[in-house]
């Protein structure tokens, strides 16, 4: 019997969720610098002091 | 034999009772382990403390869920024996290898690293508990996979000969049994429908914070991880329902036409996408098969066969054959069905005598007809038509919602990236009541499945009233009534232990730290 399309789909399993993986790492670092937008922009966004927004 | 036919009725109702409730627990199980195993990644990766109690957090719903699916799939095995002696004996020499394969292999794999997983976080080195982590998740669904190979082999029969000597199915060929279509897109669809639930489940707990206004950064993040994880398996999930669709098109076109309640057959088939049945419609009348529907043309053809204009045989033709397109009726296969019964029977009388001529003959006659060998069992032409009305609403609730969720993935990963997710209160209230919808179509899936293959245990071989096992009605009954108040004891609980876990949250997390 012909088993190819068997495996090939078996094999499809590991390569989904090692592609969903590198998606929400991916999404991750996009949704980091969104969180560090953010916050610099509710401490840096008006008149603050200088030194408050350093570690952005 | 005689079987008494409310004992079919109960042991029917009993497996499917069971099976409904065990199908509560285990696709979150299959899914969330995996979600978990990717925060835990992370955590390794980054080193960030706040990974892991979220991690930890997401782990101890999942602690619940596994220990309270786990009961409910033993007694499941054990209806096998008990109600379903007869099919245990036909079949059990297939049946009973991926099942013991499930029990030695993954079971096994899944339960110790589960034991690490869950109390081993301070005892055993981080790589380590990574490594138990995602052993669990590939134990729990190669669990999975034994279980719908067996599964899979019942929608459609291969590596296997009957023998007459002991009238039992006998495994020739596992490669068969596990290459099988039917397994492999069975296993695929289902496991990536788990992968679909436990995503809802993450997003819609989450959705919960931020409409309560707390644990805000813990729950965007969990859905940032969620909604990436099920916009990607959900778009899976469809391709391989398209999969399984074109293999029950070609091994069980009954339940093809009952899922789109095709009564008759046609070139360039439409494909309902969403309608109402006509409840007087009755196979081989003249009555239109719905009293409202929307379809698109040629769109069964389209995806049966991968071709407009394909033929897709209705139930009439199914029922009452058709010369044109090759199609025997279901009159005709009973009645090498019964040619088949007799043929067994005659060679065990022959065999008992000690007859080889007789036996010899028999067995050739029994050769010549054993396709056909379930019909001989059935008493009607109609009984081999499964309940269409459940088969097809079941089948369109589940596509229906499938696709509702791609369309609340993309939506909701969107909002998450955008950051502008607290924001639009409406999506995170679709997102925390579609959770329930995810069971549903869960659940819609698995009726599809097994009423579709109705009146089979096993496709074309097995009806469920021969499977049964011969045993007096009354003790299927009283503990059809033990186990649904026993199920719905443990669902309460879960469901209990789980909203005072989620009400508590995920105390201990800082809202300051980054990735």
């Amino acid at each position: 019997m012909e088993y190819t399309d068997a495996i090939l789909w078996y094999a499809s399993w590991p390569v989904l969720i090692y592609i969903a993986y590198r998606f929400v790492l991916l999404n991750m670092k996009h949704h980091a610098k969104m969180e560090r937008l953010e916050e610099y922009d509710q401490q840096c966004g008006g008149a603050v002091e200088p030194k408050a927004c350093e570690k952005f | 034999m005689h079987i008494d036919p409310s004992l079919v009725e109960w042991s029917r109702a009993q497996f499917a009772l069971t099976a409904l409730y065990h199908w509560l627990f285990v696709p979150l199980t299959l899914g969330l382990t995996f979600i978990v195993a990717i925060m835990e990644t992370i955590y390794v990766k980054t080193g960030n403390e706040w990974w892991k109690k979220t991690t930890r957090f997401w782990m101890g719903l999942l602690a619940i869920n596994f220990a309270i699916g786990l009961a409910t799939g033993i007694i499941m095995e054990f209806e096998f024996g008990t109600n379903w002696s007869n099919y245990s004996w036909i079949v059990g020499d297939i049946f009973g290898a991926p099942l013991a394969i499930e029990g030695l292999m993954a079971f096994f794999m899944e339960s110790t690293f589960f034991a690490v997983m869950f109390f081993g976080w301070d005892k055993v080195s981080k790589r380590m508990h990574l490594l138990s982590t995602w052993l669990v998740a590939i134990g729990s669904n190669l669990s999975a996979l034994w279980i719908l190979v067996a599964n899979g082999w019942m929608q459609h029969p291969v590596g296997m000969r009957f023998n007459p000597d002991t009238a039992r199915n006998e495994m020739v060929d596992f490669w068969a049994v596990l290459f099988n279509p039917n397994a492999y897109s069975k296993f695929l669809h289902t496991i990536s429908g788990g992968y679909v639930l436990a995503s809802l489940f993450v997003i819609s707990i989450s959705a919960w914070y931020l409409l309560r206004k707390r644990n805000i950064q813990f729950a965007k993040r969990s859905i940032m991880v969620a909604a990436s994880f099920g916009l990607i398996v959900s778009l899976f999930n469809v391709t391989t329902g398209d999969d399984s669709a074109r293999h029950v098109a070609q091994d069980q076109p009954m339940k093809l036409a009952a899922m789109e309640g095709l009564y008759q057959g046609k070139s360039g088939a439409e494909i309902v996408t969403f309608g109402i049945l006509n409840p007087s419609k009755k196979v081989g009348d003249k009555q239109e098969p719905f009293l409202v529907k929307v379809a698109i043309p040629d769109g069964l053809s389209l995806l049966s066969y991968h071709r407009v204009d394909a033929y897709v045989p209705g139930i009439r033709e199914l029922v009452y054959g058709s010369k044109e397109h090759g199609i025997p009726s279901v009159a005709e296969k009973m009645k090498r069905g019964k040619e088949a019964v007799a043929a067994l029977t005659a060679y065990k009388a022959a065999k008992k005598a000690g007859d080889t001529a007789k036996m010899e003959a028999a067995k050739k006659r029994f050769e010549a007809n054993s396709t056909y060998l379930g019909y001989g069992y059935l008493k009607t032409p109609l009984q081999a038509v499964p309940s269409v009305p459940i088969t097809f609403y079941a089948f369109h609730t589940m596509v229906g919602l499938g696709t509702w969720f791609v369309l609340l993935f993309i939506v909701i990963l969107y909002f998450t990236m955008t950051n502008t997710l607290e924001r639009h209160r409406k999506w995170l209230w679709a997102a925390l009541f579609s959770l329930p919808l995810g069971y549903v179509a869960q659940e819609s899936g698995w009726i599809t499945a097994e009423v579709g293959r109705q009146p089979w245990a096993i496709q074309d071989m097995l009806p469920v009233g021969m499977a049964t096992s011969n045993i007096v009605t009354s003790p299927v009954m009283i503990t059809f009534w033990l186990f649904a108040i026993l199920f719905t004891a443990l669902l309460i609980a879960e469901v209990k232990i789980m909203t005072t876990q989620i009400k508590l949250g995920p105390v201990e997390l800082k809202e300051d730290s980054h990735v």
